[in-house]
């Protein structure tokens, strides 16, 4: 707030002027109006009394005005006011400069040959050429990190007689100007010198707080933070409960300068989807890269590359007016396992957001325990299975074999009775268990047997129900839906078979469907198969209560339905697995769909691929070991391959298991096993940039566009400015200047100005007040009520005269 | 009386009880307030012999010592000594200043005065000695010469009834002017507030002091006179003067009292050397309260 030319930090204080009045009212409430008054004589009152009585006045109203002052200058220093004089740069005042220097992956954004963190370099460098003896530097980094930002030296004098600073075409170099060195000196300039862009992302939040903090308390006149960045939004996050990252009442000056200009011309790999959390052997895997083009931009040449090999390469285009473009790249794994790859895009603008890896554990198996309640021995094609078993081993025709291992074998009644972990049920395999379990028309089973089922889907196991002409609807909503049984397994109650089963007349054919959801989302594309075209002649009306509705039929009666239970999912389908109510088995649709749904019911139990971003921590994807088996980890390669230097993971807050990787510098592959287990056996995690550091549009493109109605700032400039204000309330406005090219600092520090904390010598006047006042009072009411000459009484003592009020005590002393 | 009864107002029966009392105890020492108990200077025919003289022609033969005559052959007149009523002389100073009550008080300066003069006269007439009264302000106003009787009590008393506030006070000038008048011994008992010059007022009376009179002075100021209380700021107006002064009391209350005190250490200090007796009456102080403590002290000095 500014007033009368001063700047006050805490204007609220400025309501306690209003105290000043307190002297005075009382002043005025005591104030003696002129009475007339008859007395014996006048013979005592001379005129030097009467002198002395005007003297007495000015001196009551000195008093008065002391007390005000005392009051309104008390107030006036707690609003804390500044003055902010011009000062010289080469005035005597030192200045503790902090240049919070952005080294994130934007900032290698090459513009006419130099990066923008080259243009930073030069104007800091331009800056500490300047500097005076008591000058100080400080720089931190604005790269995001786990740990907050870095600080790369702080303190640095500008040591002129030891050492000269020139510039050397784009770049500086400093050189020895006599004998005596500064180890220190030089370590400290040569980082900045050496800094290079790192692929991370900005976090200027933070590395403002710190400097903030950094400077409090530091002798220096002035405080200077220099934000060199390309200041982009995504670099700035505004705490979430609207404070100001600077503390009240700081009193450095900021100053943002943005580096590169406002062109955004980069193309970058701002996301890729996955069709599945993990691929299968044998089943075409989907990736889609998502491409963010800059202006200007319209192709961009895309590279999949799986482990190391080049697979695909393409050209993606910009799709109509949106910024992006999309392909999908199709990818057959022939091996389980950890696989790993990147999609590379081609733009020499900006290469550290040119690539996103990706590592995916492959399954070469997946093991489906099928229960089959409708067995026929004599008429193959009769049995409940011989559809979903001809399924199941299309694929292998495809790659030779199927990567889903199938146990029909075992009937409703040896449910209880088999341990569903044994490896037994699938010769030759290392299985520990089922990843799919899958009634099919079964009638009831035993209350055993459920609750069997119960504690293999609560511990994350997967269940798929097929309906048909055998199930008692009382088992399956008494018990499997029974809800007094843990909430109920099957997702939905029978409540009538609609159609007619006997015919082959279409009672429905499948009508919505939801394509959102992570297994049926490929059947939106019609080349995937046209699940539209399938006919029911009966199937189950279901009640889906709390329960997932997938997809319809074309009466709106529920077909598919999906629920959790404990950590594991249940799936019904209102009809039958076979052709006996409906046609779906001779539909290519019906392929693909039961292995979208296995895939996605098995795989989803195994649990999903984590990715993470530079800079963050990440949970290591296997646990902690016991006893001497420890976690080994590998950084990636400089080219992101897996395979580099070694790291450590820690243990993480909550619980010991969980480890916590920190060491995120580097995007690419890092690689994690146990100590017993082979280099092969090791989990892949990928570590990209973080896809909001590709986004260049910086905070003047921003406030430009928000405050585009606002004359009130007619440059972008001050829009600008302005904006930046608003991101630091409680701030002093004045102490926040916006600078458009680094190339103005030097002269933006020339200008700066000094302030004055007018604050401290007001309080040294209130003192000085507070000391003067009691005196003031003092000689006035000596003067008003000093001890007079004593009357003795010859004949009564001097006490007993006048009721012992000869002497009188003195009133209270004047206000 | 003082208050239901005009006549005789000044005369407060129980005061003048207590005073009673206090005059039997006092009578045999204390000169001049009871008679039969003081020694007149002057011989006169008596019965109480005092020496003899030879007789000159014209002298009344009654008053021949013959047993004399027989022993020595000459003749001789008997002198007795004279026991004589005391003549007092109470001056009463009516001056306009005398007319100041502070809010505070119930009686003015002269009204305490009247109080006191009554309650002497009183005294006077008891012991069957003769009193005068005197009221000065510019001049000399009322003159009652000094005489003995009941009769004489009530016309002090009824003067005293109607003595009002006068003019300017000319003190010293009227003491003198009395002075002259006084020329027997006798009490002279002045009351006053003393207002006008204290070196005048002591050579005045010193005056009195050469015609080897006994004076006291008893001086009555208004306790506001005393501690001057006022604290707001005043048009302040001259009682006897009509002088107005503006100002603020708080601001010269030292002044004014250390001025006081200058005035009354320069009366007490020239009083003390003319060997009068001198006694400050302030009108808060009950009159027999105070009557009764001076006339204690005096018993105390006379022994």
């Amino acid at each position: 707030m500014n007033l009368l030319g001063l700047t006050f930090l805490n204007p609220l204080f400025l309501i306690g002027l209003a105290s000043a009045a307190i002297p005075l009212l009382i002043h005025l409430s005591r104030s003696r109006r002129t009475k007339k008054m008859r007395f014996s004589t006048t013979r005592f009152f001379t005129d030097q009394f009467l002198r002395s009585q005007r003297m007495s006045r000015i001196k009551e109203l000195l008093l008065l005005l002391c007390r005000m002052a005392l009051f309104g200058l008390l107030a006036a220093a707690l609003a804390q006011p500044l003055v902010m004089p011009k000062a010289s740069l080469s005035g005597s005042a030192s200045r503790h400069v902090v240049v919070v220097l952005d080294n994130s992956a934007s900032m290698g954004y090459v513009e006419n040959g130099l990066s923008r963190l080259d243009r930073a370099r030069s104007a800091v460098l331009e800056l500490f050429d300047g500097f005076g003896d008591a000058d100080r530097l400080t720089v931190i980094l604005a790269a995001r990190r786990q740990d907050g930002p870095r600080l790369l030296f702080e303190g640095l004098p500008r040591l002129r007689e030891q050492y000269r600073l020139e510039p050397l075409g784009s770049a500086w170099r400093f050189q020895l100007s006599s004998p005596q060195r500064d180890d220190e000196w030089e370590t400290a300039v040569r980082s900045l010198l050496d800094l290079q862009p790192e692929p991370l992302g900005t976090d200027l939040t933070a590395a403002l707080t710190k400097a903030d903090a950094f400077l409090r308390g530091k002798p220096q006149d002035e405080k200077h933070i220099y934000i060199l960045s390309d200041l982009q939004v995504t670099g700035w996050n505004s705490p979430e409960d609207g404070q100001s990252p600077i503390a009240r009442g700081s009193d450095a000056s900021i100053f943002f300068v943005k580096v590169g200009n406002t062109r955004n011309d980069n193309i970058a790999v701002t996301g890729v989807q996955y069709s599945a959390p993990r691929p299968m052997v044998g089943v075409p895997y989907e990736i889609r890269p998502y491409l963010a083009f800059g202006e200007g931009r319209d192709a961009a040449k895309v590279r999949l590359v799986v482990d190391g090999k080049t697979q695909h390469e393409t050209e993606i285009r910009k799709t109509g007016l949106s910024q992006f473009g999309t392909q999908r790249f199709k990818h057959l794994f022939d091996q389980g396992g950890w696989h790993w790859g990147y999609i590379e895009v081609e733009d020499p603008t900006l290469p550290a957001d040119n690539r996103r890896y990706f590592a995916v554990q492959v399954l070469d198996s997946l093991h489906v325990l099928a229960i089959n309640g409708s067995p026929s021995k004599q008429e193959e094609t009769l049995d409940e299975l011989f559809f979903f078993r001809l399924a199941l081993e299309a694929s292998a025709e495809l790659i030779g074999s199927s990567p889903i291992r199938l146990n029909d074998q075992l009937s409703p009644n040896e449910l209880p009775t088999r341990n569903l972990n044994d490896p037994a049920l699938w010769e030759g395999s290392s299985a520990k268990g089922p990843n799919l379990v899958v009634l099919a028309n079964v009638e009831s089973l035993s209350t055993a047997a459920v609750e069997k089922l119960e504690n293999y889907v609560d511990a994350g196991g997967s269940l798929l129900v097929f309906l048909g002409d055998k199930v008692n609807p009382a088992f399956y909503n008494n018990v499997l839906a029974a809800t007094a049984r843990r909430g109920g397994l099957l997702p939905g109650r029978l409540q009538s078979l609609v159609g007619d089963a006997n015919t082959s007349t279409r009672y429905a054919t499948i009508g919505e469907v939801n394509y959102d959801h992570l297994a049926l989302g490929s059947f939106r594309d019609p080349k995937s198969g046209d699940l539209s075209r399938v006919g029911l002649q009966a199937y189950w009306k279901i009640d889906p209560g709390e329960a997932t509705v997938l997809m319809r039929s074309s009466t709106g009666d529920p077909l598919l339905t999906e629920k959790s239970f404990g950590r594991g999912r249940v799936m019904l389908f209102a009809s039958t697995l076979d052709r006996d109510w409906t046609d779906f088995p001779k539909w290519r649709v019906y392929v693909p769909w039961l292995y979208r749904l296995i895939a996605y019911l098995a795989q989803d139990t195994i649990g999903r691929q984590g990715f993470a971003s530079t800079g963050e921590a990440f949970e290591v994807p296997i646990p902690a070991g016991e006893g001497s088996v420890t976690v080994l980890a590998r950084k990636p390669q400089a080219d992101g391959s897996p395979g580099g230097a070694e790291g450590y993971p820690v243990p993480g807050s909550e619980s010991a298991q969980r480890l916590l990787f920190l060491d995120t510098d580097r995007p690419g592959i890092y690689q994690f096993r146990r100590s017993d287990q082979s280099e092969a056996q090791a989990a892949l995690l990928a570590v990209n940039l973080d896809n909001y550091e590709s986004d260049l549009t910086d905070l003047e493109a921003f406030f430009r566009q928000r405050k585009a109605d606002d004359a009130q700032w007619p440059t972008p400039q001050a829009k600008t400015e302005a904006g930046l204000r608003d991101l630091l309330p409680g701030h002093l406005p004045e102490k926040i200047r916006y600078l458009s090219d680094p190339m103005q600092l030097t002269e933006a520090l020339r200008e700066s100005r000094r302030t004055f904390q007018l604050w401290n010598a007001l309080l040294v006047v209130v003192l000085l007040i507070a000391l003067l006042e009691p005196w003031l009072a003092n000689r006035i009411a000596l003067r008003h009520y000093g001890k007079p000459k004593e009357i003795l009484d010859p004949t009564l003592g001097r006490t007993s005269l006048g009721a012992g009020r000869l002497i009188p005590k003195p009133p209270p002393r004047h206000a | 009386m003082p208050e239901t009864a005009p006549t005789y107002r000044y005369l407060d029966a129980e005061a003048l009880g207590r005073l009673k009392n206090l005059s039997l105890a006092a009578r045999r020492v204390v000169e001049g307030f009871f008679a039969g108990q003081h020694r007149s200077p002057h011989k006169g025919f008596s019965i109480e012999f005092a020496e003899h003289r030879e007789y000159t022609p014209g002298v009344d033969p009654r008053h021949l010592d013959w047993r004399v005559y027989g022993r020595r052959d000459k003749l001789y007149v008997k002198q007795y000594e004279e026991e004589t009523s005391l003549r007092c002389y109470l001056l009463l100073d009516k001056s306009a200043s005398m007319g100041y009550r502070s809010p505070e008080q119930k009686l003015s300066k002269l009204e305490y005065a009247s109080f006191l003069s009554a309650s002497l006269a009183y005294l006077m007439a008891f012991q069957h000695d003769s009193m005068g009264l005197f009221t000065l302000d510019d001049r000399i106003r009322e003159r009652i010469p000094p005489r003995q009787g009941s009769s004489h009590l009530q016309l002090l008393l009824q003067k005293l009834e109607a003595n009002q506030p006068g003019r300017e006070t000319q003190l010293a000038r009227n003491l003198h002017e009395l002075a002259e008048f006084v020329k027997r011994r006798a009490l002279i008992v002045l009351i006053s507030d003393l207002f006008d010059d204290p070196q005048q007022i002591v050579a005045a009376l010193k005056h009195f002091r050469h015609n080897r009179c006994e004076v006291i002075v008893i001086q009555t100021l208004d306790p506001a006179e005393l501690t001057f209380p006022f604290d707001d700021i005043t048009q302040i107006e001259d009682m006897e003067t009509g002088r107005e002064v503006t100002s603020d009391p708080l601001a010269f209350r030292k002044a004014y009292l250390d001025a006081l005190a200058d005035h009354l250490d320069q009366l007490k200090i020239g009083l003390r050397s003319a060997q009068i007796d001198y006694v400050l009456a302030p009108t808060d102080m009950a009159f027999d309260t105070f009557l009764g403590n001076y006339l204690t002290r005096r018993m105390a000095m006379s022994v």
